[in-house]
């Protein structure tokens, strides 16, 4: 009764504000009440008003919105007999309506957001039994054994999970292939991971043929495997000690529940990242979804399956045969179909397993059209917003997560429609200098400010709008090409151990120098037309100022796409553990301050530790924290430094048995803790003014630098080049 | 497509084969027609007597009044003399003749004085009757009044309704900025412009019909004398008023002037028509000799023209009741029943065609708004049309209404050159030309504010400014150059939106517009006056005919001399200040004051004009705010001034009159609040006589505006103080969109308002959406 009152009140509210903001009043009035908009927003954030204040301002904010909704509809779209005019103006239009569309999906969303759940203890006897599978395609072995070592060393009763290795580059079909080389890689590889698995004791499993990819893959494996629980991880995910303990009680409250998901952290930086050397200080592009749309899709019962870092229940997976298939990312497909079939999903918002991501700016672009086309695909075949058994928040969450792909298209045409003016004199936009400013500056203004408001910890301004164009130009087609093809694409591994020995351009940045140059143009045919044509100057300049900001953002990818060399692979995380350093009975005592995948870095305390040193190579000596007897983990010295009282020793890990993984993988993956405590360190919001000023003293830098490495690589084909006529000669 | 079709234009312009219609459009444009639009070339321009040449420049000697005694005059100009500037210019009007007078043989008569810089080789004057060219000549008479004589064809006339338009195009003969067009005229002189007849006896008036046809003098007036022989006697007020109002709607004349006596005065002889009301004895003790079967009971006729003596009209009967009846007998062919819609405002006495009411989305088409395609080679194009507007209209604030453009400009046209759309001579949207090819513009909108738009009739003037490279280096003759620029088609559309409508107390334009609120009255509206105030009566009379014309109905008057019969319905109080009715000064909004302040004996001391210097003036001038330019291009870029800046209208003190006014006008809500109070006074009886023929001016009634307006001693210049917070009254069935549309104009008016409802409905959103999500979803 009371929701009943509340949903009218609401409803109520809701018909006042449209009533309000579709009123036709004038330009001024608009202009105040615009003011006074964002003068309240802004004083609800410095207060940092949280709770009903915090909607409240997202309340004003979208008025503003659909105020400029509702006058880019009634007053903006230039007249139909101008078809040269109309027929942009409209696709600029329609671009603009599914912004909008999108902000009210994501206000829908994330409005508020599931705080996190606390932790549930299971009694001991009532733990489930929980297979792990570890699906792989052509990952290094040495790679999957650190994988699986953190997998075996979860902490869980050893009788009640089983690992499975789902090897799929190991398959018969693969063995067997045409090319002879492959074949015999292929068999190699089966017969080297066979013996890992055996030593680390996991389940290596392998299958006929290479059938529907992962899907197929994760389906072979519940086939051969009976526990009432699955857990997933990607080859270079490994989980922390507390992953099952953290994830299958939920299982236990709630018998419909199909999922519990956890984020994926990343040891590495993206492309962005590392070449804008952002990722010590700037959340990940991955926090806004694990951080807070995951959270807010929880809230709604939508928060789907990411593919890996996640515990599924056996039972509804019987019901739906497995994994679906039909589309390249399974694993959002699988929850749709769970989802509708009246099963429920959690989202736990605690960082429990680290792995790898794509390095090099063309392995992102791979796996960015990997999820687009499987997210088109899966609008196009399950279709969420019409799928029978979704309630109705689901359905519209579903239809935020698929349609948000659709973002190449508006992105394109927003950098393209400003050079409509310039270039060819198209009015697609029909609107004074004055109105333009007083509606489209207000909308940008409030829009910048909700999103803040909505993801300011987890996005700084501009950044969203960088990966948005850096993922357009590449993806575009592939968006284009699923839709005219919807069955076409097929699975394609992500490679994610790639590494970058040498400063150079990405293969794939020839567009972004072309977009680049078209865009530099566009300004000196602004600068130009004000001074050739005053009588429009006002127009011009609007519009120019709008080609400035697509040149800012294209600026900066040009840093993007200019790949750094790379000093260290993977990130190093702070553990400071007590150990001892030494070798055959001669220890002294040390604490590991860092590691990374490859190596650490040790503090040895002590007067003999130059001998030591000088061999090159010694071991570490510490208790895991799995329990057990004191280990010893072999290691290479590669530098070393006086510090203090100690010295400082960086070295690498020498994986030579089973159990150096396990040691390894103890090091880095067992305490999830530290993974949490680096992403708070990065979460802090720098506001709409400050992040603008970052962000575009951050683009002057980076244009600089992809300009630099553009003359590089022209001059270096000019080198190598050059040698060649005169080798012809000789 | 524009970009080709522009193309198009620039080859075809320079092709000497396409030169004839450079502005040739796809088929299914009407043909574009030349300068001279007008179909029926005149059948018989051999018999156009033009001047003898040479002479045209002399000096014409004034035409004296009295000519030949056998000939009847019919004056032409309805508004006085009739100015025609710019390079072009056209005015069209109906002019109503009797059978007689379309029966004879006629002669146009013309005087006219032009600019000493219009070229007289490429400047023209025309003049058509029925859309027949009756005179065409070269304009060429800087030095004085040139007359042109012009026999009008046989059978041209008509008995009734005849158009008359008088068009001249100028060119200037040095000069090729857009500033010089505006030293291009041409004046038309009213006392020398009339149709002469053969038959001396053509201005008789027959038949009650014929007082269509009253002809205003030589200034542009129309004299009216109402003689009540009885009036001393009985209390005749109410049926003189309806009786002005009956001649008014006949002689919808553009400034009517009625004055009331009690006896005939023989030695006046200024008037159009004199209309005697009485029963018999009366009229025949005051008139003489009566028209025969005026004996037989209620009668509306004319007496016998007695050589030059006025019109004179006869309203009798053999009893009260029965002059009564001869009035609504005269009344019924023009009166309009109460509630009904009128397709028009009827302005073609001075202006044709009639101006379309607009009460809702509206189309109109340049063709029926009376402006036909024409293409134009000159600087500065200017045509204009009306329209009318209920007086319930309520967007002043919001509203924005399109002119949806069918136009083409040459690539001779430079880029800068502008078109400027005015609305009662203010500007209201301004749309560059911006092609350097020329282009052709297809219902190009035009956003036009509906901020200077008011009650009742409206003229929206658009204006093409255009600029050339020729006229830049205007080399002799360039002026002439005859190539088109620029042309209008008349599929162009003036398109009115939904508009919000609610009456509004006060609001004088309203009442200036479309007589609103009386003239919907069914049930007598009160006019307050002092008995036997004759001043008072002509003004009544006055005031009330402009009403029922720009009401298009009669109004249903009492007369009364008390307030208390007043108190509850619409009334209109006029008389010296003295001699309005205590408490009723401040119902309207006037200081009490000024019944001892606003005398006679003070005429408008000096240093009280506008030529008075003052200190804070001039500080207010000099100082700009502290913003400087950037403050200067927000106010200019966005219109935002700080008396914008409020959440309800401020209350207005009482008004208190200067020395230098005339006549004040002045309107509030009745007592009971459900009607209008008008009051009309001057500081004394002669000053009311004076400032009431003031008021009889077509162009002063349409300046009233606000809750005061004042006219100045010279009776032209008037001052208004506008309204600052209206009562609302329903005036159109509940509708949402309509309601919305108030609320819209309301808050575009108060427009801190705005922003405080905003933010209330989104803390309330908020608040909602809140413990919504508290109660939907999962909760932990």
């Amino acid at each position: 009764m009371s929701r009943l009152l509340i949903v009218l009140l609401w409803a109520a509210a809701a018909v006042m504000v449209l009533l309000i903001v579709s009123l036709p009043i004038n330009l001024q009035t608009h202009l105040i009440a615009g003011a006074v908009v964002l003068t309240a927003m802004m004083t609800l954030k410095l207060v940092g008003a949280g709770g009903t204040w915090r909607l409240i301002a997202l309340a004003l904010g979208t008025a503003i919105v659909m105020r400029y909704v509702y006058w880019r509809t009634t007053s903006t779209l230039p007249p139909v007999s101008q078809l040269e005019n109309f027929i942009p103006g409209l696709l600029l239009y329609l671009a603009e309506m599914y912004s909008v569309f999108m902000l009210a999906l994501s206000l829908f969303i994330v409005a508020k957001p599931l705080p996190s759940r606390p932790s549930i203890s299971v009694a001991e006897e009532d733990l489930p039994t929980v297979d792990v599978f570890i699906p792989t395609y052509n990952e290094e072995p040495s790679l999957l054994a650190d994988t699986i070592a953190a997998a075996q060393a979860m902490d869980y009763p050893k009788d009640r999970f089983t690992v499975w290795l789902l090897d799929d580059g190991g398959t018969v079909q693969k063995r067997n292939a045409d090319n002879v080389v492959a074949a015999q890689e292929a068999e190699e590889r089966h017969a080297e991971l066979q013996k890992l698995c055996a030593d680390l004791g996991a389940n290596y499993l392998t299958r006929e043929r290479n059938e529907h990819a992962k899907a197929g893959n994760l389906n072979n494996g519940l086939a051969h495997s009976t526990g009432a629980l699955i857990a997933v991880f990607d080859a270079d995910h490994a989980p922390a000690r507390s992953f099952l303990r953290e994830t299958v009680g939920y299982f236990n409250e709630d018998p419909k529940l199909f999922l519990v998901q956890t984020p994926h952290f990343f040891l590495n930086p993206d492309p962005l990242e590392r070449n804008l050397r952002t990722f010590e200080k700037m959340p990940s592009e991955n926090e806004m979804f694990y951080g807070i749309i995951q959270r807010g899709l929880d809230k709604w019962n939508a928060s789907f399956f990411c593919g890996s870092a996640a515990v599924l229940n056996r039972k509804a997976l019987e019901e739906t045969q497995g994994f679906s298939g039909i589309s390249i990312t399974e694993d959002c497909e699988t929850a749709v179909e769970l989802h509708s079939r009246g099963w429920n999903s959690v989202y736990v918002d605690k960082p429990l397993i680290a792995g790898l991501q794509p390095t090099t700016f063309a392995s992102f672009i791979g796996q960015r059209s990997r999820w687009a086309q499987g997210m088109m695909q899966i609008l196009r075949f399950r279709f969420p917003p019409l799928k029978r058994g979704l309630s109705l928040p689901q359905r519209l969450c579903y239809m935020s997560s698929t349609l948000f792909w659709l973002f190449p298209f508006p992105r394109t045409i927003f950098l393209f429609a400003p050079l409509f003016y310039l270039f060819f004199d198209l009015q697609i936009f029909t609107a004074s200098g004055g109105e333009f400013l007083a509606y489209t500056l207000s909308y940008m203004v409030v829009n910048l400010m909700m999103q803040n408001y909505l993801y300011g910890n987890f996005r700084w301004p501009w950044i969203s709008e960088l990966y948005e164009y850096i993922q357009s130009v590449h993806l575009l087609p592939a968006v284009v090409s699923v839709m005219l093809n919807p069955r076409k694409p097929t699975f394609k591994v992500t490679a994610k151990d790639e590494s970058v020995s040498t400063s150079r351009l990405s293969e794939l940045s020839r567009p972004f120098f072309v977009i680049f140059a078209v865009l530099l143009v566009g300004v000196a045919v602004t600068a130009w037309r004000v001074y050739a044509e005053p009588w429009k100057a006002d127009v011009t300049l609007v519009v120019g100022g709008w080609n400035l900001l697509n040149l800012i953002l294209a600026g900066c990818a040009l840093g993007v796409v200019s790949e750094r060399r790379e000093w260290t692979a993977t990130r190093r995380v702070k553990v400071n553990r007590r150990c001892e350093f030494g070798q055959d009975g001669q220890w002294l005592p040390a604490t590991i301050e860092d590691v990374s995948v490859n190596g650490a870095r040790v503090r040895v305390y002590g007067k003999n530790v130059q001998p030591l040193i000088a061999q090159g190579h010694a071991n570490l000596r510490f208790i895991p924290q799995s329990g057990g007897e004191r280990a010893m983990l072999p290691i290479d010295i590669r530098n070393s430094e006086k510090d203090g009282e100690g010295v400082m020793i960086g070295c690498r890990y020498i994986r030579s048995a089973p159990e150096h993984h396990r040691l390894v993988a103890d090091l880095i993956f067992a305490n999830a803790e530290q993974w949490t405590q680096f992403q708070h360190t990065r979460r802090r919001n720098p506001g709409v003014l400050l992040g603008t000023v970052w962000f575009l003293r951050l683009s002057f830098f980076q244009t600089w630098r992809g300009l630099v490495y553009f003359m590089r690589g022209v001059r270096g084909s000019q080198v190598q080049e050059a040698p060649l006529p005169s080798g012809a000669k000789a | 497509m524009r970009l080709l079709l522009a193309a198009l234009l620039v080859a075809g312009a320079s092709g000497a084969a396409a030169q004839q219609q450079p502005f040739d459009m796809t088929p299914e444009r009407p043909p574009v027609e030349e300068a001279e639009p007008l179909p029926q070339p005149a059948p018989t321009e051999d018999d156009v007597e033009e001047e003898p040449e040479p002479e045209a420049a002399q000096p014409v000697q004034p035409v004296r009044p009295t000519q030949p005694a056998a000939e009847a005059r019919r004056q032409l100009l309805p508004d006085g003399n009739l100015v025609l500037g710019g390079e072009s210019a056209s005015r069209s009007w109906a002019v109503h003749l009797t059978a007689a007078q379309a029966a004879s043989a006629a002669t146009l008569h013309l005087g006219y004085q032009n600019a000493v810089v219009a070229a007289p080789e490429s400047s023209r004057l025309q003049v058509f009757i029925n859309n027949t060219v009756v005179a065409d000549q070269a304009v060429r008479s800087a030095d004085g009044v040139a007359s042109i004589e012009a026999a009008v064809p046989p059978g041209l006339l008509r008995a009734g309704r005849n158009d008359l338009t008088m068009r001249v195009r100028h060119r200037h003969r040095t000069d090729c900025t857009i500033a010089s067009t505006y030293e291009l005229w041409t004046e038309i002189y009213a006392a020398q412009t009339y149709l002469s007849f053969s038959d001396s006896a053509a201005n008789t008036f027959v038949g009650v019909s014929d007082l269509r046809a009253l002809a205003p003098d030589a200034e542009g007036r129309t004299m009216v004398e109402i003689v009540a022989p009885a009036m001393e006697r009985l209390d005749m007020t109410a049926d003189i008023l309806r009786l002005a109002q009956a001649v008014a709607l006949y002689a919808n004349q553009t400034n009517l002037e009625f004055s009331i006596a009690s006896a005939i005065d023989p030695e006046r002889r200024d008037q159009s028509l004199r209309v005697l009301l009485g029963s018999l004895e009366e009229l025949q003790m005051a008139a003489g000799t009566l028209p025969p079967g005026a004996a037989q009971g209620s009668v509306t006729t004319f007496l016998p023209r007695n050589g030059e003596s006025v019109p004179t009209l006869v309203v009798s009967g053999r009893s009260r009741e029965e002059w009564r009846a001869a009035i609504d007998q005269l009344l019924a062919p023009v009166d309009r029943a109460g509630g009904t819609r009128r397709e028009a405002l009827i302005t073609e006495s001075w202006r044709t065609p009639n101006a379309p009411m607009v009460y809702e989305q509206r189309n109109l088409t340049f063709a029926e708004l009376g402006i036909p395609s024409e293409q134009f080679s000159g600087r500065r194009y200017m045509r204009s049309f009306t329209f009318a507007i209920p007086a319930d209209f309520y967007a002043g604030s919001y509203g924005e209404a399109r002119l949806l453009l069918d136009a083409a400009y040459s690539s001779a046209v430079l880029p800068g050159s502008s078109i400027n759309v005015y609305v009662n001579g203010n500007i209201a949207a301004s749309m560059q030309l911006t092609e350097r090819r020329g282009a052709i513009l297809n219902q190009m909108p035009i956003k036009v504010t509906m901020r200077h738009f008011r009650p009742g009739l409206n003229e929206v003037t658009v204006e093409a400014e255009l600029l050339t490279e020729q006229d830049d280096a205007c080399l002799p003759g360039a002026a002439a150059d005859e190539t088109p620029r620029f042309a209008v088609f008349d599929t162009s559309r003036f398109v009115m939106p939904d508009f919000g409508r609610i009456g509004q107390y006060p609001n004088l334009s309203a009442t200036a517009g479309t007589g609103y609120p009386y003239g919907l009255a069914n049930d007598p509206v009160a006019i307050v006056l002092e008995r036997d105030d004759l001043a008072g009566i002509s003004t009544a009379a006055n005031m009330l005919a402009r009403i029922a014309l720009a009401a298009g109905r009669t109004i249903p008057v009492s007369a009364t001399t008390s307030t208390d019969a007043a108190r509850q319905q619409d009334a209109i109080f006029i008389g010296a200040i003295n001699a309005i009715p205590a408490g009723v000064l401040a119902q309207v909004g006037v200081n009490e004051d000024s019944r001892t302040s606003w005398t006679t004996a003070a005429a408008a001391p000096a240093g009280q004009g506008p030529d008075q210097a003052s200190l804070d003036d001039w500080r207010r001038q000099m100082e700009r705010p502290g913003f400087g330019d950037i403050g200067d291009w927000f106010s200019r870029t966005f219109g935002i001034t700080i008396d914008m800046m409020r959440f309800t209208p401020t209350d207005d003190t009482a008004y208190l009159p200067s020395q230098a006014d005339a006549l004040l006008i002045a309107q509030g809500t009745n007592p009971a609040g459900n009607g209008v109070w008008t009051v009309i006074a001057a500081p004394s009886t002669d000053q009311l006589a004076a400032g009431s023929a003031g008021l009889a001016d077509h162009r002063t009634w349409g300046q009233l505006s606000g809750r005061v307006t004042t006219l100045g001693s010279d009776l032209r210049t008037t001052m208004s103080r506008p309204v600052a917070s209206a009562s609302f009254v329903e005036s159109q069935p509940p509708s949402f969109t309509n309601y919305r549309l108030i609320v819209a104009n309301w808050l575009s008016a108060n427009i801190l308002s705005y922003s405080l409802l905003l933010v209330v409905a989104c803390v309330l959103l908020g608040i909602g959406t809140s413990g919504l999500l508290s109660r939907l979803g999962r909760r932990r």
